[in-house]
């Protein structure tokens, strides 16, 4: 049974279990589009599959942070970004820049500052200190890295209390910060050796 | 250093006034030390953006696999199989009348039957055993892990996941070791076996190759990647496996007995 806009709205937004429920359905639902994108764009059946995991994070993202403007479906909405994710692809492999532009989107909080500071910031972040720091993060352990990607998922403190048994979300967003205190102190060598 | 982690993400989560983000703005350009937390603050955030898509990318790719295999089961036949037969639908030609048979034309017919009877119960019978020993070793295959001794490391947090049955986490431990070291054996093979565990035989295969690729004084990949392979069973499944199961007993590799054993009951 396909589920509504409405629905899948509503239910993205309700948090917790519902909002994981939500998600494989909006995967589920729209899944047949990986063998459309690889057919119409010639990618492999792998390449298709991450543009269109990618796609649905951002529809995802972007529906829980209300930046999904209703203007058109679901459906045509993921279909945009899923074709423009493609087509980054096949542009990465035609132009064979791969290797040296492989993830160089540039980081969404840069774009919260305004140019100047964009500009100072900007040069001390790279593609290289961003996979050093993932790979910290992977040998973190397992409360901190599921506390610090709970919240890039974009669930609350209090949320995220509620999951992980803590006492208040003031609780969890101390336990958080401390995780994010610990990579700050493992990396941050990155940050001053070289400038 | 705490409020300073929460002033920065207090900016990024638009906690800030306007007074407030100017200052913060302000500082970013005259404070080279601010402005090298806020890069780590950014730096970490992608990092962590990072690593939840690729997460979500392998919750997915199970769901995927998942709902495939249930439709499947659903129908009795592969994806590949709905395709075809909707095409054969699409261009099917009606088809003339049948007409009746004469009793003498039935007579070939019923021995070619017979014959197809007899081979099809002698293979299924054969096949029977060969599926019995392939489960039977399997489980050999996918004894929960000995812990090292005193070791307190990733490993051990993962090898701890993998027999608790907490597959996710265990294959989220796998990966971030192999993310440090990609050729790291023991890694490879458990994260294949957490995979074949979960019947995600493709994925399986993939952590098993590069564990065959390596250069092991002992090593488990081939025999393993012979098994998934059998129990996959895909078209030229068998075909690839035997040529590997030959291959791990004439360089009498791991698992060199139990091979020969299989061998056996293929021909």
């Amino acid at each position: 049974m396909t589920i509504s806009d409405e629905q899948m709205i509503h239910g993205l937004t309700a948090g917790d279990q519902q909002r994981r429920h939500y998600e494989k359905e909006l995967y589920l639902q729209y899944q047949y589009l990986i063998n459309e994108g690889s057919r119409k764009y010639h990618l492999t059946h792998d390449d298709s599959f991450s543009a269109y995991s990618d796609a649905i994070v951002s529809v995802i993202n972007n529906i829980i942070r209300s930046s999904f403007d209703h203007r058109s479906s679901i459906k045509t909405y993921l279909i945009q970004i899923f074709s423009n994710k493609c087509i980054d692809l096949v542009r990465k492999k035609t132009t064979n820049k791969e290797k040296v532009h492989h993830g160089t989107a540039e980081p969404e909080l840069l774009s919260y500052l305004p140019d100047k500071a964009k500009g100072i910031v900007e040069k001390m972040v790279d593609q290289q200190k961003i996979l050093a720091v993932k790979q910290q993060l992977e040998t973190m352990g397992e409360k901190c890295r599921e506390i610090l990607l709970l919240f890039e998922d974009g669930y609350t403190d209090k949320e995220i209390a509620e999951q992980l048994q803590y006492n208040s979300a003031a609780v969890a967003k101390t336990t958080r910060l401390r995780c994010l205190e610990k990579i700050k102190e493992k990396m941050k060598h990155l940050f001053t050796n070289h400038e | 250093m705490n409020d300073s982690l929460e002033y920065i993400e207090a900016y990024f989560e638009r906690e800030l006034d306007e007074a407030g983000r100017q200052q913060f703005e302000k500082r970013c350009e005259q404070d080279v030390e601010f402005a090298r937390d806020v890069a780590l603050y950014i730096t970490t955030r992608e990092a962590m953006k990072l690593s939840l898509a690729e997460q979500k990318r392998e919750e997915w790719r199970l769901l995927g696999n998942e709902s495939r295999s249930n439709l499947e089961a659903v129908s009795g036949n592969t994806a590949d199989d709905a395709a075809l037969q909707e095409e054969e639908r699409l261009e099917a030609v009606p088809q003339a009348p049948v007409r009746k048979l004469a009793i003498r034309r039935w007579i070939p017919y019923a021995v070619a039957a017979s014959v197809l009877l007899f081979v099809a119960i002698y293979f299924t019978d054969s096949d029977r055993e060969l599926r019995k020993q392939i489960a039977s070793n399997k489980q050999e295959e996918l004894m929960p892990i000995s812990p090292t001794m005193g070791a307190q490391d990733s490993l051990e947090q993962a090898k701890e996941a993998y027999n608790n049955q907490e597959d996710e986490k265990a294959l989220r431990l796998f990966r971030g070791i192999l993310q440090a070291d990609s050729t790291h054996d023991q890694a490879l093979l458990y994260m294949g076996h957490t995979f074949w565990r979960q019947k995600n035989y493709d994925s399986a295969l993939h952590y098993l190759d590069k564990l065959s690729a390596l250069e092991l004084s002992s090593n488990k990949g081939p025999y393993n990647k012979a098994l998934v392979l059998l129990e996959r069973n895909q078209l030229g499944d068998r075909d690839t496996a035997k040529k590997l199961l030959q291959n791990v007993v004439a360089e009498k590799q791991e698992g060199y007995r139990r091979a020969q054993g299989l061998l056996d009951l293929m021909k």
